[in-house]
């Protein structure tokens, strides 16, 4: 009998969920794909598991913040601050050997919305990631030495990768040209001269402030138990407070309808073009509608351009950058000319396109386009850290980890009338770069 | 008689032993992913043939002997399909990938897939765009990182391997659509066996057998297994000793920027030279260059000096000769500061020789082989990670055997090896910028370097290059 009762006991508290969590939400958004949303009941901390039987685990936690939420004159901090999370915090002093030790990939990105750090390790090694990610939420070690260096490392990132190459240079510039309030006018990198500007104290304050359990979501992909993750985060992230957060609130974009049209001179060895519009916000009604169009219109290897301008020898590549974000934003088309094809024979041959691809539009091409879209999410789905991206961006630019499930079911039901309609409405913000190489 | 039957008998053999292995992830996900390795690369004793191979994948997008580039796009289209194919310098690698529903008929996928392979649509008109193509792509890659990178390759090689084998920008006007039907032939067309890494479900594998039975015309079984044993090793060719020292400073000149590049480069023991794995060579590019952020090379120009954002080490080997080294791209206020570091801290012998047989750094040394480790098992947890290993291990890079025999070199062994690298050792260290600022720098801190200087537009040009030579 005593045995029997030890045996219960013992079941009972393996099976038991940590009493400090709630859990909010369970689906299966996919075959096979169970996910579990809990919230942390000390701190308002959001969590999803998603067990899986691999070998390795991904680890991600996702950030409510981006470089939309800097201060005035303190451009680029958001990203820079992304930097200093890699320069240890105090159980975890030497962050990269942890992360190197484990043998794990690892990497963060910043975006206007969100940062969003992650790994992947051996299964093992999960107890230790979430030790580590907890103690660098909130025992950073941040000091001018440490920050003057990420500066100059982030200096030279921004010369590298948005003065010099011709494609960044124009991702920099081209929201600047056309937006006039908005916080998206800037992108993650910054301006320089707020670069220059900015101290550890600024970001110490931006850290206690953001870096907060309130504003994370952590996200588990891989073999684990429920029980076993939960008690490992209880552990590790439960004694955390929540902070008060407070955001700029950023102005609203004035509708405009006339062209703004600039020529900008780069590093580049032939021409290149970008033409913009406003594109919808993620949960606006036409953001399943405005992604389709724009991969219609723009992808490289089954849109409309490539047929008109690549084939024809005008351009030699072409893309379209459209996936939406929190608020309304901008989709653009990239084209880079042939050489020797003048600015003005690219343009004609753009605007040529855009009045003949309604026309160019049936039903098969977009049954074609949603096969490839399709594919492309499954296959995202494959792995851990895949999963990981995908429910971490969902989460914090929806609310609903399932948003990018949803968006492709919508996307089944959008017709070519939907398409043509959308592609109608490509007349908010518009705005055309050219890049000319230097010397010309 | 025996001629015939000798023929005969070689024809069966071969015929034979064309199978197909395939190393089969299973993954509930309904996208069938498919690689082909093929030992093949665009390595060849003939500049233009390898411009060829190189060129490859380009001709192959064109389409089918019957179906035009749009329509091939839109035959492979109907199923969500892609298929790539690139060439490295010792191996290829065919890829498919489409999303899998099991009432679907994929017979024109096969037909389709099977046609491109073996009657491409080798054209006049598809082989003039794809020339013009290359060429606009070429001048267009001309970036920094991509200079330094083919300056400091080819300058290293000898001047025989240079002239036979390196295809260069003048090299596009003498490739012919007969080249890129004997690369297909002579290299891929083969009846060897096959070798292929899968991920889907299950009940996809007869699919892939179909696929892959009909495109690459394979006679013999068709073997599904997780993990296989390695390829054949190839044999090792060269040593270092074919190759002399020198020293040479590189100054590619481009005036106005504000972000020079900078790259040191020196010849290191062949990839197939397996004592590289007991030497301090090995140790010493571990820990400086192999390990990424938590190398000796991030650590010092990125972690301590914040001299650049961007460090890569590098060791590419090619067909004779291997080369490591790393490109760092400091600001031009930070230079002088960059050339001290190199010239005092990274020169490689100066490290090896001062830091490798502390006892921290042979501790360091077998954790880093532990993380190496742990790597590995998230690698071999695909089976395209699996496919890579093995593809390392038929060059003879595979660690695992030199793991279970692990030992820090000794003393004698370790002068013994510096001895053979600095006597052989090449070294060049390449600066993109103006050269009125960089050369009196490169007189101060590199003073027994050989000063060579380039136009920024010569890079792609041969002639410039023969000018380097040692």
């Amino acid at each position: 009998m005593l045995i029997l009762s030890l045996l219960l006991l013992a079941l009972s508290c393996q099976t038991r969920m940590p009493s400090n969590f709630d859990l909010e939400k369970k689906s299966e958004p996919f075959p096979g794909l169970k996910v579990y949303q809990y919230k942390l009941k000390s701190n308002n901390m959001h969590v999803l598991l998603v067990p899986k039987e691999t070998t390795v685990v991904a680890t991600a936690v996702a950030y409510d913040v981006g470089s939309k939420d800097e201060a005035k004159g303190r451009t680029g901090l958001a990203h820079l601050f992304e930097h200093m999370m890699f320069r240890g915090s105090t159980n975890f002093p030497d962050a990269k050997q942890n992360l190197a030790s484990w043998g794990g990939v690892t990497n963060a990105f910043t975006s206007r919305d969100m940062t969003v750090y992650y790994e992947v390790t051996p299964k093992k090694y999960l107890s230790e990631v979430l030790a580590f990610e907890a103690d660098r939420m909130r025992n950073l070690i941040i000091n001018k030495e440490l920050f003057d260096i990420e500066r100059g490392a982030v200096v030279s990132e921004r010369k590298l990768s948005y003065e010099d190459p011709p494609i960044g240079k124009l991702y920099w510039q081209l929201p600047l040209f056309a937006l006039d309030q908005h916080n998206y006018r800037t992108g993650p990198i910054g301006h320089q001269k707020d670069l220059d500007a900015m101290t550890a104290t600024d970001a110490q304050n931006f850290y206690r402030q953001f870096y907060a359990p309130n504003n994370a979501t952590i996200i588990v992909v891989g073999s684990f138990k429920i029980n076993e993750a939960l008690t490992y985060i209880d552990k590790s992230f439960g004694e955390f407070k929540a902070e008060k957060i407070i955001r700029p609130t950023s102005p609203v974009e004035a509708t405009r309808r006339t062209l703004r049209k600039k020529t900008i001179r780069g590093k580049s060895q032939h021409n290149i073009m970008v033409d913009a519009h406003q594109s919808p916000a993620i949960l606006d009604k036409d953001a399943a509608t405005e992604a389709l169009t724009c991969q219609l219109f723009a992808n490289s290897s089954v849109g409309y351009l490539r047929y008109q301008l690549v084939e024809k020898a005008i351009a030699q590549s072409v893309w379209g950058s459209c996936w939406p974000s929190r608020e309304k934003f901008l989709s653009m088309f990239f084209l880079q000319a042939y050489p020797k094809v003048s600015t003005s024979k690219l343009e004609k041959a753009y605007l040529q396109a855009r009045k003949t691809f309604p026309d160019w539009l049936d039903q098969k091409k977009l049954d074609r386009l949603r096969s490839y879209y399709l594919s492309g999410r499954w296959e995202q789905l494959r792995s851990n850290q895949g999963i990981a991206i995908d429910l971490a961006t969902s989460i914090v630019s929806t609310n609903d980890y399932e948003y990018s499930f949803k968006l492709l079911e919508e996307m089944q039901k959008i017709t070519i009338e939907d398409i043509k309609k959308r592609f109608a409405a490509w007349n908010k913000l518009p705005t055309r770069m050219f890049l000319i190489p230097e010397g010309r | 008689m025996l001629l015939i039957i000798t023929t005969l008998l070689s024809l069966f053999c071969s015929v034979a032993h064309a199978d197909i292995f395939v190393d089969h992830e299973k993954d509930p996900i309904p996208v069938i992913e498919v690689n082909v390795a093929f030992p093949k690369g665009y390595a060849s004793n003939d500049s233009v043939l390898s411009g060829a191979a190189t060129l490859l994948p380009g001709i192959l997008k064109a389409g089918t002997s019957t179906l035009d580039r749009k329509a091939y796009d839109e035959a492979l289209g109907d199923f969500a399909a892609s298929v790539d194919f690139s060439v490295g310098n010792l191996f290829s690698n065919w890829s498919l990938k489409f999303p899998y529903f099991e009432e679907r008929d994929y017979s024109p996928l096969i037909k389709v897939l099977s046609e491109n392979w073996n009657s491409p649509r080798f054209t006049q008109k598809e082989f003039n765009k794809l020339i013009a193509k290359s060429k606009a792509a070429a001048l267009s890659s001309l970036n920094d990182d991509y200079s330094i990178m083919n300056s400091a390759s080819r300058s290293l090689v000898s001047i025989k391997d240079f002239k036979l084998k390196t295809f260069m920008f003048e090299d596009f006007d003498l490739i012919t659509l007969n080249h890129f039907k004997k690369v297909l032939a002579s290299k891929y067309h083969s009846k060897q066996d096959l070798w292929a890494g899968m991920v889907g479900p299950d009940k996809a594998k007869d699919l892939v057998a179909k696929i892959l039975k009909s495109t690459f015309k394979k006679q013999g079984k068709i073997h599904f297994k997780r993990n296989y044993q390695v390829l054949k090793k190839q044999k090792a060719e060269v040593t270092l000793a074919d190759y002399k020292a020198s020293k040479r400073l590189l100054i590619v000149h481009k005036k106005g920027r504000q972000q020079n590049v900078m790259s040191y480069f020196s010849l290191a023991p062949k990839a197939f030279d397996l004592d590289r794995w007991q030497t301090t060579f090995d140790f010493a590019r571990f820990v400086t260059i192999d390990l990424g952020f938590e190398s000796y090379l991030w650590d010092q120009i990125r972690e301590k000096n914040g001299l650049a954002y961007s460090v890569h080490g590098q060791s590419p080997f090619f067909y004779r000769r291997e080369v490591a080294g790393f490109t760092t791209n400091p600001l031009s206020t930070k230079i002088e500061k960059a050339f001290a570091l190199i010239a005092n801290k990274l020169l490689p012998n100066t490290y090896f020789k001062s830091s490798y047989i502390t006892e921290l750094d042979k501790k360091l040394w077998l954790s880093r082989w532990q993380s190496f480790e742990n790597r590995k098992i998230i690698s071999k947890s695909t089976a395209n990670g699996r496919l890579g290993q093995r593809r390392s291990v038929a060059l003879g890079l595979n660690s695992q055997n030199q793991l279970k025999t692990l030992k820090m070199p000794s003393q004698s062994q370790a002068s013994q090896f510096l001895k053979k690298h600095s006597q052989t050792s090449l070294k060049l260290i390449t600066v993109v910028g103006d050269e009125s600022k960089i050369r009196p720098l490169a007189k101060k801190y590199f003073p027994d370097f050989k000063i060579l200087k380039l136009g920024y537009k010569d890079i792609l040009s041969r002639k410039s290059y023969v000018k380097l030579r040692p």
